[in-house]
């Protein structure tokens, strides 16, 4: 993958959380988007659902966290930091997205009797058709469903964490977790 | 054995053959996952960020004016 700059020692996270350790010249830029680009992409991607729209976005969210560098004081990790600039992103550009209004997402209630299908593990074809099945799915779900289930499956991030970041507390993060997770379960399986 | 039936035979055989192993490789590609978040981790880890996405920020990056330096940075030299 190219860099935005030439380096070659990895930015530790620990280490780029404070303000006096990460100046924001270009090669640490480059290693900080190094790091942090493809989960970035990824929710991008996923909260999205299109190629071409998560690459404008992971350009525009870089360049906001360039512009936006003296703002980041260390109080959060970098990566949280970064992804509550992509979150806020992502809900804009879903905003002002002509096609919301097409898009009906699945309410609770509509699965509560299909409790028991989602207690089976999820199996699939480990093809890239199981990427489609898995956006046919986040598309179906609600939209905090769907970035608490991206937030929770990176594995840098808390729950308490993904609380702040989704501005609520971790027990009611656990809890909408635990339905996201049983919703997901069951439209997955009729994407077979 | 007429070369027609050992043909068939052949053919058969082949046939079988190729049916094992198409169930062989389903079998392989087949994957269960525990959990929607390792399914999510695992999806994760196929996706390649477009090394042109990279070259846009650098690109974005270098016109960008240069943040202006604080009165005590041009006072200090720091």
């Amino acid at each position: 993958m190219a860099s935005v700059a030439c380096i070659d020692t990895p930015v530790d996270t620990q280490e780029t959380t404070r303000e006096s350790v990460v100046d924001w010249s270009s090669p640490e830029f480059g290693a900080i988007y190094e790091q942090h680009s493809k989960p970035i992409f990824y929710l991008a991607l996923r909260m999205l659902s299109e190629p071409a729209k998560a690459e404008d976005a992971t350009h525009d969210i870089f360049l906001k966290a360039f512009r936006n560098m003296r703002q980041f004081r260390g109080e959060s990790a970098l990566r949280t930091w970064l992804y509550r600039i992509a979150i806020n992103h992502c809900r804009n550009v879903l905003q002002t997205w002509h096609h919301r209004t097409m898009v009906t997402n699945v309410d609770d209630s509509v699965w509560e009797h299909s409790a028991a299908k989602s207690e089976t593990p999820l199996r699939a074809l480990e093809t890239a058709e199981l990427g489609e099945r898995i956006q046919k799915t986040l598309d179906q779900l609600s939209e905090e469903y769907r970035l608490l289930l991206l937030l929770v499956a990176d594995q840098e991030l808390s729950y308490e964490e993904i609380g702040e970041l989704t501005s609520q507390s971790a027990d009611a993060v656990r809890g909408k977790l635990h339905r996201a997770r049983k919703l997901f379960a069951v439209i997955f399986k009729q994407t077979e | 054995m007429s070369s027609s039936s050992r043909k068939f035979q052949q053919r058969t055989q082949q046939e079988s053959a190729q049916e094992q192993q198409t169930t062989s490789e389903q079998q392989h590609t087949a994957r269960e996952f525990g959990s929607v978040e390792e399914m999510l981790q695992h999806d994760s880890t196929h996706v390649v960020v477009p090394p042109h996405v990279a070259a846009r920020i650098r690109e974005s990056v270098a016109r960008e004016p240069r943040p202006a330096r604080g009165w005590w940075q041009r006072l200090f030299g720091r």
